[in-house]
């Protein structure tokens, strides 16, 4: 009777708790996430984060045998932090426990919570990274991953042709997604990969396609002789402050205010199912002496809307859905060569990085005054230097670039810790409008690396144990037009975090945020548009704690948005997760029940979920409704582990559709679910 | 018919946007200011169902409410608990309004502790309304699930949500949606003697509604306590109890500066026994 109430409740409530492993990977890429979405409007891939996360919750960091390199993968300490703590074992030769994190200058308590899944402390003379054939079989794990995805609703797109006569087009493949993956991992040392996936509406066998829509691969190998890193398939690179080259999301503004600087360079294995930021072919790095040397080459048919041999844009949403999006399918060539040379010591790193993109069709954009500085053409040379130093307690860090138009770009951060309890940050950046390079992704305001210069000031400091204070001010412009704002324009971002964590199961913080920016208004009634100042104004408050294996958060978050000449609208959330994970067996639920009240667009919400593994997707919320997610996970037998997911919108603001054009669902309600089940051994 | 259907459907439309509450539907309660979702010292039907897991034997409870001094705006409520072994039961039963327009609300509630910091409740409503001679009762079944926890000592964070399944009604004149409310809130015990109380309200298509009040037991038989809730408004409240052997008397008063004054009175006995979970 004791067991049938306890499921009956719990079903009833759906809870979840994950490992603290779990929690901590997911805090970490939460940190980052939601300004994240709020910048790139929705886009971003946080698989290489997430499998670097995965792969040192299963291989904890031993500190008294690790790197720069290795921290950086975290994504989680400043260079500073880094550098004391490597600072701290040198001096001391060794760490004996883990609680003389506490010791580290500059590491406070939330950081060392959040780091301590992902190291552990043993000998100082580990074994070395050396390895033979028969270890790579020995350590290695497969993996083996297949998710099925579908919306109960019936979409516009799967409606019979007659019915869609307005859009005169229809999808040509079912609505369910489908992805199928392998993994070998060997430690650090060989990764192997091969994905396969169909987006929902694209076909998987029929006159349009046959087979999966979208295949990726790829081969890397670590530390083989001279090689720090070989990689054959796909990959991503990252080299710099990412001013020529940078394929993850990852630097920015952030409630972790002084961790601006681009971590985690060189080439990455890429093993997401994001069908336009990667790249195909081989590369490999090199160490010799002090060098680190990388070169590689790629080659890839991009999807574009191709005329005479010329096309205005990269179609970059990977979908193939319509027939029209079958003919860009693949129909633009890119070839992409990089180099990059790193010299390293212990108190400096310089590096130079140079890459260049052939087309095969010219890249000639829609005549517009704000793309008037765009790229066009069919071949692109960017180069760069970048640098890091360290001087008493300052640290140096910056690139330099510039491309094939003599166009300039610099960004430049010092970091300065005068006293532990306190750390400052100060970032410049100059990009001029030409500078506009295909694989460029720095620090900035705009989604695009190109026509912004800025200083942002950042200042982090504990006034008392248990509190700290985050800060941040941007101020930028654009010294021409962008897309939505046809006139050079200004602005500027404020930010202010105040953490507390109470008790050892309780951490709350506030967090207030401002942004002054420009855009395109209009008037009721007016045919024509004008430029002014656009404001926005959020607090959150956030309270998270743990109840024996029963985790609950909640969020309340309101904002105001007002333009120059329209008054504030506000906006409201309010939120409830839970989280149990079953004692003794391996099943968790996770419940969250949120509403939501954002009258205009400008009022949204971006509030992270949890998701099965490898899955980030999430949208802003706005209108007025409620929306809520179950994600259940049951570890069937040792290894075989099912996840499932269930998230529903149900708006309440009057609508009868939800979506728009072949997206269109009729009603007010949105119901997903997914399918994931995974099996490792 | 039709008009008068119709013009009792704006009416209590009216109602609640005005009030930008819970609505007619879920009774008052006499917590200081309404704010009932961290009230752990009694069960309260149709608010908070976790709280009925802190029951500790059982109980009854009578409860009448009048609205703005006005004769149609009557709700009374009748309702009971019984504490088990493995799980707290309680079934509650209102009637709102008068005979050309009512409201009735039944409910069971299952609620049980995990540990002594974690409380979870559900409540199954079945919600009847009464909207003219020709459409006579029409009803739906809706929920009410909530938890309380315990986050450390003396302090509560508390979460409910009423109809979360947008159970409506639908009849040939009317589509009336029953409320969907999250409401969330604190409990702080500042002494034995004082309870703090906050929360906030969201129904999903209405304004933020927020509450705070103070309930103070100077001795073991008297309660006294005071608040304040509101939206567009801020209603303050003001309410005493007495306790004697078993039996408590509620006495509840809320002013609207619009719509006048509301009074509220409960009568509860709790029955005495030396079983205790």
């Amino acid at each position: 009777m004791k067991q049938v109430v306890y499921l009956l409740l719990f079903l009833m409530f759906a809870v979840n708790v994950f490992s603290q492993r779990e929690l901590a990977k997911e805090r970490i890429i939460e940190k980052i996430y939601e300004q994240l979405m709020e910048t790139t409007d929705g886009e971003g891939d946080f698989s290489v984060l997430y499998d670097d996360l995965t792969y040192f919750a299963e291989n904890p960091i031993n500190l008294n045998h690790t790197s720069k390199d290795e921290l950086e993968k975290l994504r989680l300490l400043s260079d500073m932090q880094i550098e004391n703590l490597l600072f701290y074992i040198y001096v001391n030769e060794r760490m004996e426990t883990i609680y003389e994190l506490q010791l580290v200058e500059g590491m406070d308590v939330f950081t060392i919570e959040l780091l301590l899944p992902f190291v552990q402390v043993g000998a100082s003379d580990a074994a070395s990274t050396k390895y033979r054939f028969k270890d790579i079989l020995t350590y290695g794990k497969h993996q083996f991953i297949a998710r099925f995805d579908g919306t109960f609703e019936k979409k516009q797109g799967y409606r019979p042709a007659e019915e869609n006569a307005e859009f005169n087009n229809r999808y040509v493949g079912d609505p369910f997604y489908t992805s199928l993956k392998y993994r070998f991992q060997s430690k650090d040392w060989v990764s192997l990969g091969l994905t396969a996936e169909k987006d929902a509406g694209e076909q998987f066998w029929g006159t349009c396609n046959k087979g999966y829509d979208f295949y990726s691969g790829h081969l890397q190998i670590n530390d083989l002789w001279k090689f720090k890193t070989i990689i054959v398939g796909d990959f991503k690179a990252n080299f710099g402050q990412g001013l020529v080259m940078s394929g993850e999301f990852l630097s920015g503004k952030s409630s972790s205010v002084t961790n601006i600087t681009a971590q985690n360079n060189g080439l990455k294995k890429f093993s997401s199912t994001d069908e336009f930021n990667f790249f195909r072919g081989v590369g490999a790095t090199a160490q010799i002496g002090n060098f680190d040397i990388t070169a590689f080459y790629s080659y890839r048919k991009m999807d574009g809307d191709t005329i005479n041999n010329t096309f205005t844009s990269f179609k970059t949403d990977g979908l193939h859905r319509t027939v029209k999006d079958l003919e860009r399918k693949r129909t633009v060539g890119r070839q992409v060569f990089g180099f990059n040379t790193t010299y390293s010591h212990p108190k400096f790193k310089i590096g130079l990085t140079t890459v260049g993109s052939w087309l095969d069709a010219t890249l000639q954009p829609e005549a517009r005054p704000y793309n008037l500085f765009y790229f066009q053409g069919k071949a692109q040379f960017a180069a760069s230097l970048n640098y890091y130093f360290r001087l008493y307690k300052f640290r140096f860090c910056g690139e330099t670039a510039i491309n094939e138009r003599g166009a300039v770009a610099t960004l430049n951060s010092v970091t300065y810790s005068p006293v532990s309890m306190l750390n400052l940050a100060l970032l410049q950046r100059y990009y001029s409008p030409k500078y506009d390079v295909f694989f460029a992704n720095a620090f900035s305001e705009n989604s695009k690396t190109n026509n912004e210069n800025g200083v942002y000031m950042g200042m982090e400091i504990e006034p008392y144990r248990l509190w700290k204070i985050s800060a941040y001010a941007d101020v930028f412009r654009f010294p021409w037009l962008r897309f939505g704002t046809y006139k050079p324009s200004t602005g500027w971002d404020a930010f202010l975090q105040i953490d507390y964590k109470p008790h050892r199961k309780v951490e709350m913080f506030g967090r207030f945020r401002y942004k002054n920016k420009e855009s395109n208004l209009t008037e009721p009634l007016a045919q024509t548009f004008y430029v002014g100042t656009t404001n926005k104004a959020s607090f959150r408050y956030q309270i998270a704690y743990q109840i024996g294996s029963i985790g609950l958060k909640n969020i309340v978050e309101a904002n105001a948005a007002y333009t120059e000449k329209s008054s504030a609208t506000y906006g409201f959330l309010i939120l409830q997760d839970v989280i149990y994970q079953l004692p003794r067996i391996d099943m968790t639920f996770c419940l969250r029940y949120e509403f939501f009240d954002a009258p205009n667009y400008d009022n949204r919400f971006y509030v992270y979920e949890r998701d099965v593994p490898y899955t980030f997707s999430s949208s802003a919320l706005y209108g007025k409704g409620s929306r809520y997610y179950i994600v259940y996970k049951y570890t069937i037998i040792n290894g075989l582990t099912l996840y499932l997911r269930l998230a529903g919108t149900v708006y309440a603001d009057g609508r009868k559709t939800v979506g728009s054009g072949l997206e269109t669902i009729q009603g007010n309600t949105k119901t997903d679910f997914r399918i994931h089940l995974q099996y490792q051994f | 018919m039709k008009k008068l259907v119709l013009s009792l459907g704006a009416f209590f439309l009216f109602l609640n946007s005005a009030f930008a509450e819970i609505t007619t539907i879920v009774p008052n309660s006499y917590v200081p200011g309404n704010a009932s979702v961290s009230y752990v010292n009694a069960w309260l039907p149709f608010h908070n169902p976790a709280a009925l897991a802190h029951e500790k034997v059982g109980a009854i409870q009578l409860q009448y409410d009048n609205r703005y001094i006005t004769k149609e705006l009557n709700t009374a409520l009748v309702s009971g608990c019984y504490s088990t072994k493995y799980v707290n039961i309680g079934a509650s039963f209102s009637y709102f309004g008068y005979s050309v327009y009512n409201e009735m609300l039944t409910a069971l509630t299952f609620a049980r502790t995990f540990g002594d910091r974690f409380s979870l409740g559900i409540e199954f409503n079945y919600y009847t309304v009464f909207f003219s001679p020709t459409e006579r009762y029409r009803g739906t079944f809706t929920a009410n699930i909530g938890l309380q926890a315990k986050v450390i000592d003396n302090f509560y964070i508390s979460f409910a949500a009423f109809n979360p399944v947008f159970s409506k009604i639908k009849t040939e004149f009317l589509d009336k949606s029953l409320p969907v409310v999250f409401s969330l809130g604190t409990l702080y015990q500042i002494t034995d003697q004082v309870d703090w109380l906050v929360q906030i309200d969201k129904e999903v298509k209405s304004p933020l509604r927020w509450a705070t009040g103070v309930e103070y037991r100077p001795f073991k038989e008297f309660i006294v306590n005071a608040g304040v809730y509101g939206s567009n408004y801020a209603v303050p409240t003001l309410g005493v109890g007495f306790h004697f052997s078993g039996f408590e008397f509620r006495l509840n008063t809320e002013y609207h500066t619009r719509l006048g004054l509301s009074a509220l009175g409960a009568l509860r006995y709790t029955f005495q026994s030396q079983k205790r979970k």
